[in-house]
């Protein structure tokens, strides 16, 4: 089936080629560096302002511009987290003019360029949504283990939850919390324009954990990222972006000769205490002398060694740039024989083949292999056995058992773009990314011959192959239409086509012991899926600028998709924004440096599921391994995407000469035509669910953020900072149905958060000698409904830096499948003594909430859901930049690094950990704690030497 | 040096764009693909009806193990010793609409898909519908599914219907069985024909004409049996009931009937798991309940039996009891007793008779999925309170609720 909006948007892209050219005289250069610390700055653009000319400073921070035309000019260098900083010169026929740049760090900067969801270059004053951005000396500033500790703590709106402390594990990342119901919520990666998987690879229910592919960015390769967080800032990425959209930059070359540099890492991982502070043993996993089959330390956690190497090298000419990079990494998890072993390469070259064409070509291929432990759910799994002590399923209570279950995962990943800039003209641009994110991804378990679970043994290999693609072109247009008056228009078209392939094979029965492949089992089976679909759309954006400080946008995103119904069209998305900036008027107060006022709406979308849309039918085997037939999917031929509909507006702005920053940013969205999975009556014959277009949801929240810089002296700059955020969604309308259950006791319910917990809980708490009165009640979000973050950074002398990272969640409640199953087998230790009770028959003094949680006859999981607010110290680091006095000859800078992470956890919740989550696969979106290995702490020394 | 005219550079530009453009098109970009699906209008095919029709084997398959499972925990005839969530709650007796979604929607699938399937068969086929094989087998699973919809819910509804009693599902299955009986005799399946008067006799059974079902019974040798098919060839084949007690620990014979036989009696088989090194444990899934492991299905491949002989001969019995004819009533009994090789029972008053009857089908069909619906219709005193291993509720459910999806959906309904 070939669908009809290909030819029109290519059509459309006929209609988007230009021409111009230009010519300049005469010649400039200079110096760009730090402020506080007089190094070079590398690769920062220097553009005459007002023609089309421009360089990057080479390595060691020159510059030079020739052919500048004669006569009076203005220079002007922007840098992420600094000051924008202008100059004048003159040039002179035949003459070079020198200008130096000393650049200053800011904490707001309205004129740095942003590229994510403006349709073109634009700077932040033009903007009307809130803009994150984290650069590359933020992330320096704590350890990262994973993509999600890149996000974690960062900003306002931004949730990421530590689902488990297996090394390679992925986490659940959220901007501005659950907008969708059935499609998923995670935010669209963008690599250098480049689109990349973004789900979490499949998961499996015998380790309940699923790696991240994000996790193969490689953290050092990262120059920059560039998160918007709402429809309103994504509506120009059109359907699938209603949760939000994250951009990635990597680091480029730069004019120069080769600049090495050469980090070194070491530590390990830790498990604190786990489990009620009253039971000393840990839940029988920190203590386990006295148990068959622990390991010889006399605990099941160690401290799991963990090391990588990173070596890159960056330099090039005025025609060629290049940034390579290798890394090599190690990470032993908290539980042995858990590891996770990576290396990735990456190859980033720029192109300049003439003034005004500038192309890149990005490169990166990595390759990760994890061994897992059985975890979760699992009859198999460690800490269910452990925990559950006697009650567990190993033979003779020797857990160790378990772990002789092979669980591997390795994964090939590989992104290609290329992205080329022309420049016709110094007020239009062209911009062309087009690129390739393949990855592949095998799992591997193995029960091996006279495993006692399985005796015979089986394996299982899974094979997933992801193919995504992209491409993407954009065009912008500046016009001054009068003094005062500017337009910027953009238009654009973008293809999107992603492919994905799952094989499975499944042996069991062997014949013997040794290492096996699938079909060394007498009987096997096979499975195969292959979906493809594509989208494509494009888009319109006007801006018009008064006086540099209004502006107003107006933008239109025409979407098809391959997985709308026939009868459906054209999905459009407008967006409409503005941006004030007051504090540019002669009666804004001196003191208040800046002050942006914004608002903007838009939308975005989620596509449905590929398929929904056609009634079909499966190929099962039936009669012993005959053909068959079952059905598959209704089909619904006007099914199109769900739309969520955002207003944001609020300020962002500097106080007392840039030593205060304050944001505040209120949104509010909605999600209409929401692709809600309607059960058809089950009477009527085909009782699978049919994605329809009929819910409604809202989702609401506000978002404030200050930062401090508290003293900004030589022997001491010291800056704190924090946020709070909240998150509050809503079901509206669920097509009718009165509610959809997710599992674990968590439903969609049109008035409660998406979703929440519903459980039986005791209704009569407080009564002493009473027997429990058990009724199911609401108890709570699954998501949190506020998140908060401290930060502070002192250095000291401009070379001893202390960076901390703090951050809490709350407002929603958790499951602990552990503590209510241990309940029930009478081993959870804070039942303990109310269980003797009971036994004795002396209930006399017991409350009804005793019984209803510790009794055996009444205990409910809803007794053991309770609020998981939760504060963490998640990073604290000392950075010491060593003198370059006391560096060898050839050493250009040496960096030390004591680092750790999730120090410590502040909360009442009464099961393992407030963060662990029994199914790490992103698309889950209910939350539940089932005997999972908790998030671990991470100790770590590092030395980055530049030479 | 460039010589071109700057409409002859625009021109060479457009057509890199148009090229371009082409080949994007040429390259189908915008194709969805899926091709493990199956087009519906694909199935409107002669040689396509024979998948259709093991379908309807599968799909009934599917269902009924896993309603073998829930019944054998609601019931007598197993320890609920797992930690399901709804084990935990069969144990007790306790089973609501939202618990019942998997059996109601797979019997209306296997029902629908038997019963629609007829309609397009009859289309696709024409003229060589009637007396064929795969005719007179897909009006046996209609049949089958109607009655097994009929004996495990306590109401039942068709096409969004208000609720109706059982007895409307097996008087739908005693339709599609006279018409399985019809087919078979014309294409001389006698397998099939004597399947379809056993099913015909049970969905008697459940409408209480005990001269129908006695009729039709009679035409079954002891010795027949027909089974739904289950099979090691897919994780979908599969016998959940082998899954849920060999692989898991979800069931124990402890403490039930047929944990009581040492030796187990041939009908109930089991390992005691506290004496055999066999088990990987001998303890349930609960945690404190002795694994009793039964072995009526031995593999991932052991079929389900769907009718017997065996089960004949007891609703004769049964007939003949509810007649008073309590000698010949026991003479059915020691029938099937004989076919298993084990000695007859004697019983003289209604009472004593009564007891045997129970006991005996409860073993002779047991883990069958059927003994839920003997419960029902006995109104029997393990409903009031009674247990195994844990205490039940006064008023144990007999029946499965109408499923909270159909409440949720059907105006006509609500739980």
């Amino acid at each position: 089936m070939t669908n009809r909006y290909g030819r029109l948007i290519v059509s459309m892209f006929l209609l988007l080629c230009w021409t111009a050219s230009a010519a300049a005289q005469g010649t400039i250069t200079g110096t760009v560096t730090y402020a506080d610390t007089d190094d070079s700055v590398p690769a920062v653009n220097v553009i005459v302002v007002g023609l089309n000319l421009g360089t990057a400073t080479g390595l060691d921070g020159t510059y030079r511009i020739d052919n500048v035309p004669a006569g009076p000019h203005t220079l002007e260098v922007r840098f992420l987290g600094y000051k924008t900083t202008r100059k004048p010169v003159t040039v002179v026929d035949g003459q070079t003019a020198t200008v130096n740049f000393s650049l200053e760090e800011s904490l707001l900067e309205m004129d740095e360029v942003v590229v994510t969801g403006t349709g073109g270059n634009a700077r932040r004053r033009e903007i009307g949504n809130s803009i994150e951005q984290i650069t590359a000396a933020q992330l320096e500033a704590a350890p990262i283990a994973d993509f999600g500790d890149l996000l974690q703590g960062r900003a306002a709106g931004i949730m990421v939850m530590d689902n488990s402390g297996m090394a390679g594990a992925g986490s659940t990342i959220r901007l501005r919390g659950n907008n969708s119901i059935s499609q998923g919520n995670e935010p669209l990666i963008y690599i250098d324009g480049v689109r990349v998987l973004s789900d979490n690879f499949a998961g499996d229910p015998e380790l309940n954990q699923a790696p991240s592919p994000l996790n193969d960015i490689n953290p050092d390769d990262i120059e920059r990222i560039e998160i918007v967080k709402g429809a309103a800032a994504t509506t120009l990425y059109g359907t699938e972006a209603a949760g939000g959209v994250i951009q990635i930059f990597t680091k480029r070359g730069a004019q120069g000769r080769p600049n090495w540099s050469f980090e070194v890492t070491q530590g390990f991982n830790n498990m604190g205490h786990v489990g009620p502070d009253s039971d000393k043993t840990g839940l029988g996993l920190n203590d386990c002398s006295d148990q068959p089959g622990c390991p010889s330390n006399g605990s099941w956690f160690r401290n799991g060694h963990l090391q990588s190497y990173n070596l890159s090298v960056r330099g090039g000419t005025e025609a060629l740039t290049y940034f390579l990079s290798g890394r090599l990494g190690r990470e032993e998890g908290v539980i042995a024989p858990q590891y996770s072993a990576d290396y990735a390469v990456r190859g980033n070259f720029g192109f300049t083949p003439a003034r005004n064409l500038s192309i890149r070509f990005n490169n990166a291929y990595s390759f990760r292999k994890t061994r897992w432990i059985p975890d979760g759910n699992n009859a198999e799994g460690l800490l269910l056995n452990v925990i559950r002590g006697e009650r567990g399923y190993t033979p003779g209570n020797d857990d160790s058992k378990v772990l002789d279950m092979r669980l591997f995962t390795n994964t090939n990943h590989f992104t290609t773009g290329l992205n080329i800039s022309w420049t016709p003209s110094a007020n239009m641009l062209h911009r062309i990314n087009a690129g390739l994110d393949f990855a592949e991804f095998d799992y591997s378990e193995e029960r091996p011959w006279g495993f006692f679970y399985v005796p015979e043994g089986d394996r299982e290999d899974d094979r997933y192959t992801y193919r995504n693609m992209t491409f993407d072109y954009a065009g912008s247009l500046d016009l001054r239409l009068s003094s005062d008056l500017k337009s910027s228009s953009a238009w654009g078209a973008q293809i999107y086509s992603k492919s994905f392939i799952q094989l499975n094979g499944f042996g069991e029965k062997f014949a013997g012991p040794g290492d096996k492949v699938v079909n060394s089992g007498a009987i096997t089976e096979a499975f195969e899926d292959r979906i493809s679909s594509a989208s494509g759309g494009f888009f319109l954006q006007q801006r018009f600028g008064w006086q540099d400080r209004l502006f107003l946008t107006a933008g239109l995103r025409l979407d098809g998709h391959s997985t709308f119904g026939d009868n459906f069209g054209l999905a459009p998305y407008p967006k409409f924004s503005a941006s004030y900036l007051v504090s540019e008027h002669r009666f804004w107060p001196q003191w208040w440096d800046t002050m942006k006022l914004r608002v903007a709406y838009g939308e975005s979308g989620k596509a449905p599921d590929a398929f929904s849309s056609i009634r079909t039918w499966d190929s099962v085997s039936g009669d012993d391994g005959e053909p068959a037939v079952t059905p598959s999917n209704l089909g619904n031929p006007d099914l199109g995407p769900e739309r969520t509909r955002e207003v944001e507006f609020g300020f962002e702005g500097t106080l007392l000469d840039g030593r205060v920053f304050a944001e505040l940013t209120v949104y509010d969205q909605r999600t209409y035509d929401a692709l809600i999975a309607v059960q058809p009556t089950p009477s009527r014959g085909i009782p699978d669910t049919q994605l329809e277009n009929v819910g409604e949801l809202t989702n609401k929240g506000v978002e404030a953020t200050l930062r401090l810089t508290v003293l900004d002296r030589e022997k001491l700059r010291w800056q704190v900072g924090g946020y709070v955020s909240t998150n509050h969604s809503k079901a509206v309308d669920l097509g009718g149905l009165e509610s959809i259950s997710i599992g674990w006791r968590q439903y969609i319910r049109p008035g409660h958060p998406v979703p929440s917990y519903f459980h039986d809980v005791v209704t009569n708490p407080d009564e002493v000698g009473a027997t429990p009165v058990m009724e199911e009640q609401y108890l709570g979000p699954s998501y949190p409904t506020h998140t908060y973050g401290l930060n502070m950074s002192a250095t000291f002398f401009r070379r001893l830096t202390l960076d901390v990272i703090g951050e809490g969640q709350g407002g929603h409640v958790l499951s602990s499948g552990t503590a209510y199953q241990n309940v029930r087998r009478r081993v959870w230790p804070t039942c303990t003594a109310i269980q003797e009770q009971i036994s004795a028959g002396d209930t006399g003094n017991l409350t009804a909430r005793d019984r209803a949680l510790c009794d055996t006859k009444y205990v409910t999981y809803g007794m053991w859901t309770q609020a998981a607010d939760f504060f963490k110290l998640r990073s604290m680091a000392v950075s010491y930049r060593l003198p370059v006095r006391l560096l060898p000859f050839s050493v250009r800078g040496a960096t030390l690094r004591l680092q750790a992470r999730n120090l410590f956890t502040i909360t009442d919740y009464p099961g393992l950990n407030p963060e662990t989550f029994e199914d790490g696969s992103s698309g889950a979106l209910y939350r539940q704690e089932y005997y999972n290995i908790p998030p671990a702490r991470t100790f770590q020394f590092s030395l980055k030497v530049d030479f | 040096m460039n010589n071109r005219t700057p409409f002859q550079r625009r021109l060479g530009r457009a057509g890199i764009v148009l090229l371009l453009a082409c080949t994007l098109a040429a390259c189908n970009v915008f194709d969805v693909k899926n091709p493990g699906k199956i087009l519906d209008e694909d199935l409107n095919n002669e040689r396509a009806i024979r998948a259709l029709v093991v379908g309807m084997s599968a799909d009934f398959s599917v269902v009924y193990d896993d309603l073998g499972f829930i019944v054998a925990r609601l019931s007598d005839e197993m320890a609920a010793s797992g930690s399901y969530f709804l084990s935990t709650r069969a144990r007790f007796g306790i089973i609501e609409s939202d618990d019942t979604d998997f059996y109601w929607e797979g019997l209306h699938q296997a029902r629908f898909v038997a019963e629609n399937g007829l309609v397009r068969m009859e289309d696709v086929l024409g003229d060589q519908f009637n007396g064929n094989p795969l005719t007179a087998r897909a009006y046996f699973f209609a049949g089958l599914a109607n009655r097994a919809l009929g004996e495990a819910f306590c109401q039942v509804t068709y096409e969004g219907s208000e609720p109706l009693p059982k007895a409307a599902a097996f008087e739908r299955a005693v339709g599609h069985f006279t018409n399985a009986i019809s087919q078979a005799q014309q294409a001389g399946e006698n397998d099939l024909l004597l399947a379809a008067y056993g099913g015909r006799a049970q969905a008697h059974v459940g409408l209480g004409d005990w001269a129908s079902a006695v009729a039709d019974a009679q035409q079954l040798s002891t010795d027949f049996a027909y089974e739904a098919i289950y099979s090691d060839n897919s994780g979908r084949e599969s016998n959940e009931i082998y899954d849920e007690t060999h692989q898991r620990y979800e069931m124990s014979a402890f403490g039930a009937l047929a944990g009581s036989f040492d030796p187990p009696d041939p009908r109930a088989p089991y390992t005691d798991c506290r004496v055999d090194d066999d088990c990987s444990t001998n303890i349930g899934a609960d945690g404190s309940t002795f694994h009793l492991r039964q072995e009526k299905y031995n593999a991932l491949g052991s079929n389900i039996p769907v009718v017997k002989g065996t089960e004949m001969r007891l609703i004769e019995a049964e007939a003949l009891w509810e007649q008073g004819n309590l000698d010949a009533a026991m003479a059915k009994i020691n029938e099937v007793r004989a076919f298993f090789d084990l000695d007859p029972l004697t019983a003289t008053t209604r009472e004593e008779v009564f007891d045997v009857l129970d006991k005996e089908r409860h073993l002779t069909l047991w883990l069958e999925g059927r003994r839920l619906f003997d419960l029902h219709r006995w109104d029997h005193p393990f409903l009031r309170g009674g247990g195994v291993v844990y205490e039940g509720i006064d008023n144990r459910a007999s029946c499965l609720p109408i499923a909270d999806s159909e409440c949720q959906t059907n105006p006509n309904v609500s739980c």
